[in-house]
Order: structure tokens, then C-alpha cells, then sequence
């Protein structure tokens, strides 16, 4: 198991269990990602929080689930160490992807209720 | 192996490849980087970084992704810098020459967003100095970053 979902209606959380995104793990991290995916759901956020190193490989991994989603569906990204972000930072990839501090920010962001109550 | 007679005290590392392997490796790198007196965590993290990639591209393309061939790693704390020596004995870098390291995208075009090519781009950039050199039959990739502060 290297990863769990989490349902929680408008959206989707997917959790890596590995304190690891690399190139150890992102073959099976991709295929289990791309399982739950293909179920479907309009928002999906990756919560980052219990990784701890992350290399190009994980990122190449999170670019293609991105890629996979499209243009119609969201996947973005929280709860980044600030070593995860500096490695971002680096590949640049802190531009193509939306990055939240935590999940309840993430799901916040998407939460039909709350954007009815923003506006 | 080429007889690199490092200089002064040196931390050797023989690993098997696999990518497992490589990422324990590159964390034993970190740690004993780590334990310098005065170290400077960011610093340490672009060199676990850096050795990261450099391993896992000795897997994925010296070795062409086979377990089980040899990897050496020296490891050694100067003076004034990390510095690390990795050696395999797989196929040697087209033209014996590193990559520009060259990453460029543009974020706007969606469909063509990079998946990989980040390793050579962090390791050139982030590394005060990188050296390869094909030395009997080995390929031979020297590492170097300076303490901070």
C-alpha cells in the first residue's frame, strides 16, 4: 500500500504512506494514483505532509497524474515540508502546480458551501 | 574499480544496484554529511538530493535499470566542502559527456509538462562542482558542495 484515499464528497484526498517519493516508489505510487483516478472525481488533492524527501522521479510521477487529470479536473497539492518546497522551487514546478499550506485549506478551497458563503 | 586514492579520512560505501538501494544510500550520505558539527540542513538536503539523482541515474541508465551491479561511494568531509565519489561500471554517459542540464518548459503548455529530466538540472545547479570522467571502464562522478555560513 502506498498510498490511501480519503472520500470526502466534493473532493478527494490521496495520501502517500511513504515518508519517500522517489524513484523506490513512484512506479507503484503511480500505479495505485492512477487506479483511483480512473474512478473518478473532480478534485483530487495530494496531501504531502507525511513525505518527507521527495527526488525528480516523484515529481515526474505528480507532473504525469497532473497531465492525467486534464485540463477539466483539479490536482493539487498540500502539506509540503519546506524541503519539498524548495525542491519545487528548483524544477520550478511551484508554477504548474496549485499548493495548499494543509488539507482543510485544500478542501476549503473547493468546498461548494464556502465558496457560496465567499461570494 | 579505479584506485581513487581519496585524501585524508573517507567514508567507503559498496552498494548492489537497485533503487531501493541507492535511496538508503543517498540517506546514509545525508546523515553522515549531517553529522558535522555546524552543519547547515539545507546544505545537507541538496547533497542527499543531488546523490539521489546521480544513484538513480546509475540504475536507470548506466546499469539500464539491472539489480545487483556494483556501485562504490567515498564519501568525504573536507575542510571546507562536501565531497562525494561515485563510481559504477556501466555504460558510460553519450559522448562521455555530462547533460547540459538543461530544464526549460513552459508552464502554459499543459500537455507537454515534463515528467523527468530534473536530475541532471539539480545536480549541475545545486552543486558547486561536478566532474565525470570514464576511467577504466568505470564511470567516475565527483561531487562537490561547500559548507554554508
Amino acid at each position: 500500500m502506498y498510498l490511501t484515499i480519503e472520500d470526502h464528497g466534493h473532493a478527494h484526498v490521496l495520501r502517500p504512506t511513504k515518508a519517500r517519493l522517489d524513484a523506490a516508489v513512484s512506479t507503484e505510487f503511480r500505479n495505485q494514483a492512477r487506479e483511483a483516478l480512473a474512478k473518478g472525481g473532480d478534485v483530487w488533492i495530494v496531501d504531502l505532509a507525511p513525505v518527507s524527501f521527495i527526488d525528480s522521479s516523484g515529481i515526474g510521477t505528480l507532473v504525469g497524474l497532473l497531465k492525467l487529470c486534464g485540463r477539466d479536473r483539479r490536482f493539487e497539492l498540500c502539506g509540503m515540508a519546506p524541503t519539498l518546497q524548495h525542491v519545487f522551487k528548483l524544477t520550478r514546478m511551484e508554477m504548474i502546480f496549485r499548493i495548499h499550506a494543509n488539507v482543510a485549506a485544500a478542501l476549503g478551497a473547493h468546498d461548494p458551501a464556502h465558496r457560496l458563503t465567499a461570494s | 574499480m579505479p584506485n581513487l586514492q581519496p585524501q585524508g579520512d573517507c567514508a567507503r560505501f559498496t552498494i548492489q544496484s537497485s533503487f531501493q538501494n541507492v535511496a538508503d544510500l543517498a540517506e546514509e550520505v545525508g546523515k553522515l554529511c549531517g553529522e558535522r558539527p555546524g552543519s547547515d540542513v539545507d546544505t545537507v538536503d541538496l547533497v542527499r538530493l543531488c546523490v539521489a539523482e546521480a544513484l538513480n541515474n546509475i540504475v536507470e541508465h548506466a546499469y539500464d535499470g539491472a539489480e545487483g551491479r556494483p556501485i562504490f561511494a567515498n564519501v568525504a568531509i573536507r575542510d571546507d566542502r562536501y565531497e562525494v565519489v561515485l563510481i559504477d561500471e556501466g555504460k558510460p554517459l553519450p559522448d562521455n559527456t555530462m547533460p547540459d542540464g538543461k530544464a526549460d518548459f513552459d508552464p502554459d503548455d499543459f500537455e507537454n509538462l515534463p515528467e523527468g529530466g530534473f536530475g541532471w538540472m539539480l545536480i549541475l545547479t545545486q552543486m558547486d562542482a561536478v566532474a565525470y570522467e570514464r576511467r577504466e571502464g568505470c564511470n567516475v562522478l565527483r561531487l562537490e558542495k561547500m559548507f554554508q555560513g
